[in-house]
C-alpha cells in the first residue's frame, strides 16, 4: 500500500515537531544547532550531486547571516523574513559566483568556493560603516526573546526546508539530470542536458538555503562577526556529518548530522578542542575507507545480505 | 587587437607592459615596489613546492598552508627548547618533514590517487583540518614569533630607507626555482619525474616506478615547505590559521602561470606581490589587499573558460 | 514485429528552439556539412569536409586511424565548435549550437568507448535520453525507456549497470540515444567487441532503427559490416574527404586503397 511507506516520515516529523515539550532546554538548543548544520550538510550534499565539491558553505552561511541581522537592524525587517531574505542575498552572490566560475569547475570551483568564506569576511571587515567591522554586531534581542522552543522550530523550519528541497530534487528528473553530469559529462550534453545551468542551479539553490541557516543562526545567537560568521566550523562539521552519513543522498547527511550533533556534544566534554580534530578524521578516514559512508555501507551489506537470501 | 598574432609577439607586448608598469610604480609608490618584490618572493617561494605536486603528482594539497604552518611551530620550538636560529632548524626541518611527507603519502595520498579528483580535494582539506585542529589543541591559537635581530636590517637609496631582511625571500624563491628546473631537467629521477607528470601510463611502460616517483616528489614537496615554514617564522608569527590563506595564493599563482610553468609562478608572484602592495599604500583601503588574489583567481579563470568556450559547446 | 507502435511514438513533434531557421537546404537532406574545419593549436584534424545526409539513407564513414571520424561526429554532435564551415540540421543552422540543443533538435550520438552512467539503472540510462533530449514527463519517458529496452532486447532494466555485458551496454547506448527521437543517429564504432552473432543483430537492430525515420551515420573499421548496412560511404584521410559513393566503387577507389595501406576485408 502507497501509505505505508510514508509512516515513518509522519511518525518522524510528529515527533520532530512536538519535540521541544518532551526535552529540557538544553537539549532542545543541541537540536536547534544540529538543525542547522543537518541543513548545511543536506545542502552540501546536493551540490556534490551534481559532481562538484563546494568549500562555500561557512562563506554562504555567513553572507546570510550579515544580511539578515544587517535587514533587521539598518532596515526594520521582520526577523522570520530577514532569514530568509539573507538567503536570497547569499543565493545571488552564489549564482554570480557560479556564473564565473562553474565553466571550469573541479579544483578550480572547489578552490574559489574554499576562498569565498575568506573573501567575503575581508569584505565585511572592510566596511564598518555598514557591518560594524572586525567587533561584528549585536543585536538588542534575539528571536523569540529567546525562547528555546521557538527557536527550535525555527531551526527545525530551515531543516525541513533543506531535506525537502533535496528530496524534490532526488525524485524528479535533476536526479538523473545531476547523476548524468557526476557520471559522464559529455554524455550528459549530448543527451540534452544543458549541464551549465544545473550546476549553477543547484549551487545557487543549496547556496541560499545555506544563507538562510546562517540567518537562522545569526537571529538566534544574536551576534555577527567576521571570524564567527564564516567560521570554518560551518564547513568542517557538515562535511563530517555528510561523508560520515553518506553522501548522493538526502538521508545520509540528516543522520550523519543527527550522529555528530550527539557525538560532537559528548566529545566536547570529552576532550575540548579535541572535537574537531576528530571531524578532520572523519572526513581523512571515510574519504579513504568508507566511501559510501556509514549509511551507504550499511545499505550495501543489506542488499549483500539480500541477494544471498534470493530476494529481488 | 589582430596585430598580436603569434605567441612570441604576445610574450613582447606582455613583457614591455610589464616593464612599463614596473616602472611607473617605482616612480610613484616605490615603497609599494620594495614591499611588493618581498611579499611576492615569499608567494613565489611558498608555491614552487605545491606546483611540483600539481603538475607531476596531479593533485591539489590543500594541506599544503598547513605544512608549512607545522614547519614554522617546528622551528619554534627548536628556538625555544634549543636556541637554534629558524634558518638553521631549516636543515633538521628538511629531514622531520621530509619523513612526514613520506608517512602521509603511504598512509593516505598513496590510497587516493586512482580516487576521483573530489576524494582528493577532500582527503587533503581533512588533512588539513586535522593539522590544524592538532595545532590548535597542542598550542592555542596564540601567535609565537621568536625574535631576531638581523630582520630589521634595512639600508638606504637616496631618499628611501626600507627593510632588507625580507629580499632573502626573494634570493631563496630563485634558488629554489633554478634548483628545481636543474633537478627536473638534468637529473635522471627529475626526467623521470617529468615523464609521469605528463603520462603516467606511458611513463610506466617504459619502466619508470611511477609510484616511487609520486613519493619522491610528494617527500620533497613536504619537506621543502616544512623548511619553508622554518624560514618563515622568522619574519612571521606562527599559528594555526597562518597557512591556508597561503595554500590559495599558491593556487592562484599555478593558476595564473599554468600547471608546469614553474618561471612563470616566479613572475606572478612577484605581480601578486606588488598589486598587494600597491592597495596597501593607499590609506584606508590596506584590509582590502587580500581580495587582490581572489580577483586574479576569478579572472584567470574567466579568461581560461572563455577560451574553452569558443573551442567547444 | 513491435516495432509498429514503436514508429508511431518515435515519429513525434520536435522542439525547434535555438538555432536560426535557413532557406530550404537540399530538398531531402535531414544532415548537411559544409567545408567544416577543425584545427587543435596546430593540428588540423578536419580540413574542409563537406557531405550531406539524405532522411532515407546510411551513411558509412570510413578511414584510417586519426583520419578525423570522431573528430567529425564531435563537431556535428556539438562537443567541439568547427572553425569554419557550417552545419545544417534540416533547415536549422546548427553549427554553433550547444550540444544538449542539438540533441533536442534530433541529433543523437554513441560514443566509441562505452561507459554507462554508473550510479543509474539501465532503464534510467535510457530515461536519460526521453527525459532530456525530448523533454517528456517522468512517467511516459520511464514507459518510453521500458518500451526501447523491449525492443533492443535489454531485460532487467531495473538493476544496476555494472554487470551488462559488452552488447547489452553497446544497446544501452543505442536505446539512450534513440530516447531522445533523433532525426539522426550517429553512431561510432559501435560494432567493436562484438563476436559475429551480436554483430548480427546489431546490424539488423540499426535497419529497424533507419526503417522508421531515423537518418544513420556509422563510423565502422569493419568493412564487412559496412558493406551490407550502408547505402552510401564516405572516407577521409587525414581530415580530408578523399572518396564518397557506394562501398563497391568506394573500395575500388586506388586512392581509399593506398589510405589504408593495402587492409582490405
Amino acid at each position: 500500500m502507497r501509505t505505508s511507506r510514508y509512516i515513518p516520515y509522519a511518525i518522524g516529523a510528529v515527533v520532530a515537531v512536538v519535540f521541544p515539550f518532551l526535552s529540557g532546554v538544553y537539549t532542545q538548543q543541541i537540536a536547534t544547532t544540529t538543525l542547522l548544520y543537518l541543513a548545511l550538510a543536506v545542502t552540501w550534499d546536493m551540490i556534490l550531486r551534481s559532481g562538484q565539491l563546494s568549500f562555500g558553505t561557512s562563506g554562504f552561511f555567513g553572507l546570510g547571516s550579515y544580511a539578515a541581522v544587517l535587514l533587521f537592524l539598518r532596515a526594520g525587517i521582520d526577523p522570520l523574513l530577514t532569514i530568509v531574505l539573507g538567503g536570497a542575498f547569499a543565493g545571488v552572490v552564489a549564482l554570480l559566483v557560479g556564473l564565473a566560475v562553474l565553466r571550469l569547475r573541479g579544483m578550480y570551483f572547489a578552490i574559489v568556493t574554499l576562498a569565498s568564506a575568506s573573501i567575503f569576511a575581508v569584505v565585511v571587515r572592510n566596511i564598518p560603516q555598514l557591518t560594524g567591522g572586525p567587533e561584528g554586531m549585536m543585536l538588542p534581542s534575539v528571536i523569540f526573546g529567546g525562547d528555546p522552543g521557538k527557536t527550535y522550530w525555527v531551526a527545525l523550519a530551515v531543516g525541513a526546508l533543506a531535506v525537502i528541497a533535496s528530496e524534490l530534487s532526488e525524485r524528479s528528473r535533476v536526479r538523473l539530470a545531476l547523476t548524468s553530469i557526476r557520471n559522464d559529462e559529455r554524455v550528459a550534453k549530448s543527451s540534452g542536458i544543458n549541464v551549465f545551468w544545473y550546476l549553477v542551479f543547484v549551487f545557487t539553490l543549496a547556496s541560499a538555503i545555506q544563507g538562510i541557516a546562517g540567518g537562522a543562526y545569526a537571529h538566534v545567537y544574536g551576534f555577527v562577526s567576521p571570524e564567527g560568521s564564516f567560521h570554518l566550523n560551518f564547513l568542517l562539521l557538515p562535511l563530517a556529518m555528510a561523508l560520515l552519513g553518506g553522501i548522493h543522498t538526502t538521508w545520509g547527511p540528516v543522520i550523519g548530522a543527527l550522529a555528530l550533533g550527539v557525538l560532537g556534544e559528548y566529545l566536547k566534554l570529552q576532550i575540548p578542542y579535541g572535537h574537531l580534530l576528530v571531524y578532520g578524521g572523519i572526513i581523512v578516514i571515510v574519504t579513504l575507507f568508507l566511501p559510501q559512508g556509514v549509511v551507504g555501507a550499511f545499505r550495501a551489506r543489506v542488499r549483500q545480505w539480500q541477494a544471498s537470501r534470493g530476494v529481488q | 587587437m589582430t596585430l598580436l598574432r603569434t605567441a612570441a609577439q604576445k610574450r613582447s607586448a606582455l613583457v614591455l607592459v610589464s616593464l612599463a608598469i614596473l616602472v611607473l610604480v617605482a616612480v610613484w609608490k616605490p615603497y609599494a615596489l620594495i614591499e611588493g618584490a618581498q611579499r611576492g618572493g615569499l608567494y613565489a617561494l611558498i608555491a614552487l613546492p605545491m606546483a611540483l605536486i600539481l603538475g607531476i603528482v596531479g593533485i591539489i594539497n590543500l594541506a599544503h598552508g598547513e605544512f608549512m604552518m607545522l614547519g614554522a611551530y617546528f622551528a619554534y620550538w627548536m628556538f625555544r627548547g634549543a636556541g637554534m636560529d629558524p634558518l638553521v632548524a631549516m636543515i633538521p626541518a628538511i629531514v622531520v618533514f621530509g619523513l612526514l611527507g613520506v608517512v602521509t603519502y603511504t598512509l593516505t595520498i598513496r590510497r587516493a590517487l586512482k580516487a576521483p579528483e573530489l576524494n582528493q580535494l577532500l582527503l587533503t582539506f581533512g588533512l588539513a583540518m586535522m593539522a590544524a585542529q592538532f595545532a590548535n589543541l597542542m598550542w592555542t591559537s596564540q601567535p609565537f614569533k621568536p625574535s631576531l635581530m638581523y630582520v630589521y636590517s634595512s639600508m638606504r637609496l637616496g631618499r628611501l630607507s626600507f627593510g632588507t631582511y625580507a629580499f632573502v625571500y626573494d634570493a631563496a624563491a630563485i634558488v629554489l626555482l633554478v634548483g628545481l628546473l636543474l633537478f627536473l631537467r638534468k637529473t635522471r629521477l627529475g626526467q623521470a619525474a617529468l615523464a609521469v607528470g605528463q603520462n603516467p601510463r606511458g611513463a610506466k611502460l617504459v619502466g619508470i616506478d611511477v609510484n616511487r616517483t609520486y613519493l619522491v616528489i610528494f617527500t620533497i614537496s613536504i619537506a621543502l615547505v616544512g623548511a619553508i615554514g622554518a624560514m618563515f617564522l622568522t619574519r612571521h608569527s606562527v599559528f594555526p590559521s597562518v597557512g591556508s590563506p597561503y595554500t590559495m595564493k599558491s593556487f592562484c599563482l599555478i593558476a595564473m602561470a599554468g600547471i608546469g610553468n614553474l618561471t612563470g609562478i616566479v613572475w606572478g608572484g612577484f605581480a601578486l606581490g606588488v598589486a598587494e602592495a600597491l592597495v596597501m599604500s593607499f590609506r584606508g583601503y590596506g584590509g582590502w589587499a587580500d581580495v587582490v588574489f581572489f580577483a586574479v583567481l576569478v579572472a584567470v579563470i574567466m579568461v581560461r573558460s572563455f577560451r574553452i568556450r569558443r573551442q567547444t559547446a | 514485429m513491435r516495432w509498429g507502435g514503436f514508429a508511431g511514438r518515435v515519429c513525434r513533434g520536435r522542439d525547434r528552439r535555438g538555432a536560426h531557421s535557413k532557406g530550404g537546404a537540399g530538398s531531402m537532406s535531414v544532415l548537411a556539412v559544409h567545408s567544416v574545419m577543425k584545427h587543435f593549436g596546430g593540428l588540423v584534424a578536419v580540413n574542409g569536409v563537406s557531405f550531406e545526409l539524405a532522411e532515407d539513407e546510411i551513411l558509412g564513414i570510413i578511414g584510417p586511424n586519426g583520419a578525423g571520424k570522431t573528430t567529425l561526429v564531435n563537431l556535428i554532435s556539438g562537443l567541439y565548435l568547427p572553425n569554419a564551415g557550417e552545419i545544417l540540421l534540416g533547415a536549422d543552422d546548427i553549427t554553433f549550437a550547444p550540444a544538449h540543443e542539438r540533441c533536442r533538435l534530433g541529433v543523437a550520438r554513441t560514443f566509441q568507448l562505452v561507459h554507462p552512467l554508473q550510479d543509474l539503472t539501465a532503464r534510467e540510462n535510457i530515461m536519460v535520453g526521453a527525459l532530456f533530449g525530448q523533454r517528456l514527463p517522468l512517467r511516459v519517458a520511464r514507459k518510453k525507456a521500458d518500451e526501447i529496452g523491449e525492443l533492443l532486447g535489454l531485460r532487467a532494466t531495473n538493476r544496476g549497470v555494472s554487470n551488462l555485458t559488452v552488447l547489452e551496454v553497446k544497446k544501452l547506448e543505442i536505446g539512450r540515444a534513440l530516447a531522445s527521437d533523433p532525426k539522426v543517429l550517429l553512431l561510432d564504432e559501435v560494432m567493436a567487441g562484438l563476436n559475429a552473432d551480436e554483430t548480427k543483430a546489431m546490424i539488423a537492430s540499426v535497419r529497424a532503427i533507419h526503417e522508421h525515420g531515423v537518418a544513420v551515420c556509422v563510423i565502422e573499421h569493419v568493412m564487412s559490416v559496412i558493406r551490407e548496412m550502408t547505402d552510401r560511404v564516405i572516407v577521409l584521410n587525414g581530415g580530408v574527404l578523399i572518396a564518397e559513393g557506394p562501398y563497391g566503387t568506394v573500395s575500388a577507389d586506388p586512392e581509399v586503397i593506398a589510405a589504408y595501406l593495402g587492409e582490405e576485408r
